[in-house]
């Protein structure tokens, strides 16, 4: 083994000596000194890729406090502005106005936090016009127990995602006043219709017939026209049964 | 419907392993759980995104459970949720066929996590590790922090052991230049052949 093979080894497994690299090494005075930084080098590599978890929950903290969004270019950017003295006073006031619209949903904040958060992560899905077929709205319901009756209303996405560790049926349908969002939360529970606003967004938590779950109706900014009056025509075309899995 | 949440809370609070596999046990929601923070970090460093992290872990328990059979022996249950977690990150992005995100904009979004406090070298390093090309992240988080040999890897991203060293040297390479270490560790463009370094490890 020759010099550049040795160090290329050593970059490759520096925790794996085999006896080719140990004789070299042996011999070799500015490889052992690669070798040497290596293995220091691998040590901080594992510290650095060993994040602080507690860190993980306080950024989820952060964003179920309404105080930052992700994903969306408008929260980086608002992270950016909370390190300005100026932008902390704005933070501040952005709390205060983000807490009065949470009003009606304090005794769940984070769930208008969850679904805005997701909904900013699959913001492709408004860009779709093509119309999903019935059969593969049906397919993605059907993973969780709920059915829907042949709407005039053309769907654009069909997804089952996850959302807050529950498989949540996320469509998209197109209304003249542009995208609605509609997510079946079918272990979210809500007494009664409930509206919030976020991040940019707003919409209404609707409870299903028989205490089923909920019913997610959501738009961007001023779209979407009455949000309750979509939920609730939505709630009368559901039927809720158990899952298939 | 089945959620991570409900198979934790159906687990009885007192068992232990209860049969010779870890699937006869009732242990296994627990065990799972205590894996959680090492699955979590793993997802992370794969998907760049604290988000997506948390669905796939989400995702990959509701799999490791349905899947519990094939979970013969506890001492193996890391390397195999390891393993689903990846797969899982995988399909996800075939599934979704998500959009790629601008690195700044995700190294923006996770500085939180990005953060080490008073030591500018390691958040450096982890802003290194962050920006690594997939195919060399991808590599080397399963090697540091999933434990996995140059072998096992290979197998999981189907490549030759030589090409999984080359892309552990290349990554490395990069990350001791964004280290501050002046000279990379070895030519850059050096590649593994397969044959010379197989009997040189044996």
């Amino acid at each position: 083994m020759i010099c550049h093979e040795a160090r290329a080894w050593l970059a490759a497994e520096p925790m794996v000596q085999p006896l080719a690299l140990r004789e070299h090494l042996a011999g070799c005075a500015a490889c052992q000194q690669y070798a040497r930084e290596m293995l220091a080098l691998e040590g901080t590599i594992k510290r650095a890729l060993e994040v602080d978890l507690r860190r993980f929950r306080q950024s989820d903290a952060a964003l179920q406090s309404g105080v930052a969004t992700r994903t969306t270019p408008g929260a980086v950017s608002r992270r950016r502005v909370l390190r300005s003295g100026w932008a902390l006073a704005a933070s501040v006031l952005l709390a205060v106005g983000v807490g009065v619209s949470l009003w009606a949903l304090r005794s769940e904040p984070s769930l208008a936090s969850a679904l805005v958060e997701h909904m900013s992560g699959e913001r492709s899905s408004w860009n779709q016009t093509a119309v999903v077929t019935q059969t593969a709205i049906d397919d993605v319901l059907a993973q969780s127990g709920i059915h829907i009756d042949r709407t005039r209303t053309p769907v654009v996405y069909a997804h089952s995602c996850v959302i807050r560790g529950e498989r949540v049926p996320h469509l998209v349908v197109s209304t003249d006043a542009g995208p609605v969002t509609v997510l079946l939360l079918r272990d979210e529970r809500v007494a009664s219709p409930t509206d919030f606003a976020q991040g940019g967004y707003r919409g209404v938590l609707w409870p299903a017939p028989d205490g089923h779950g909920s019913i997610a109706v959501l738009a961007r900014g001023g779209q979407g026209g009455d949000l309750r009056q979509r939920a609730s025509t939505l709630s009368a075309q559901l039927s809720w049964s158990p899952p298939t899995h | 419907m089945i959620s991570w949440r409900h198979i934790l809370l159906r687990a009885p609070v007192n068992s232990d392993t209860g049969g010779p596999g870890v699937a006869s046990s009732d242990a296994l929601p627990r065990l799972l759980q205590a894996l959680r923070p090492d699955l979590l970090r793993f997802a992370l460093w794969l998907a760049r995104d604290r988000s997506i992290a948390e669905d796939v872990v989400q995702e990959a328990m509701l799999r490791a459970w349905r899947s519990r059979t094939e979970l013969k022996d506890v001492a193996a249950a890391r390397p195999w949720m390891l393993t689903i977690v990846r797969r899982e990150h995988a399909r996800l992005y075939e599934r979704k066929r998500l959009e790629l995100t601008n690195l700044q904009e995700a190294i923006d979004r996770e500085d939180g996590l990005l953060a080490a406090e008073d030591d500018s070298e390691l958040q450096a390093l982890r802003t290194a590790i962050f920006s690594l090309a997939d195919e060399y992240r991808e590599p080397l988080v399963l090697q540091v922090l999933g434990g996995f040999s140059t072998g096992e890897i290979a197998m999981q991203l189907s490549l030759t052991p030589a090409a999984v060293r080359t892309r552990l040297f290349r990554a490395r390479n990069q990350l001791r230049v964004a280290y501050g270490l002046d000279q990379p560790a070895a030519d850059a463009d050096y590649t593994f052949d397969d044959d010379t370094v197989d009997e040189e490890s044996a």
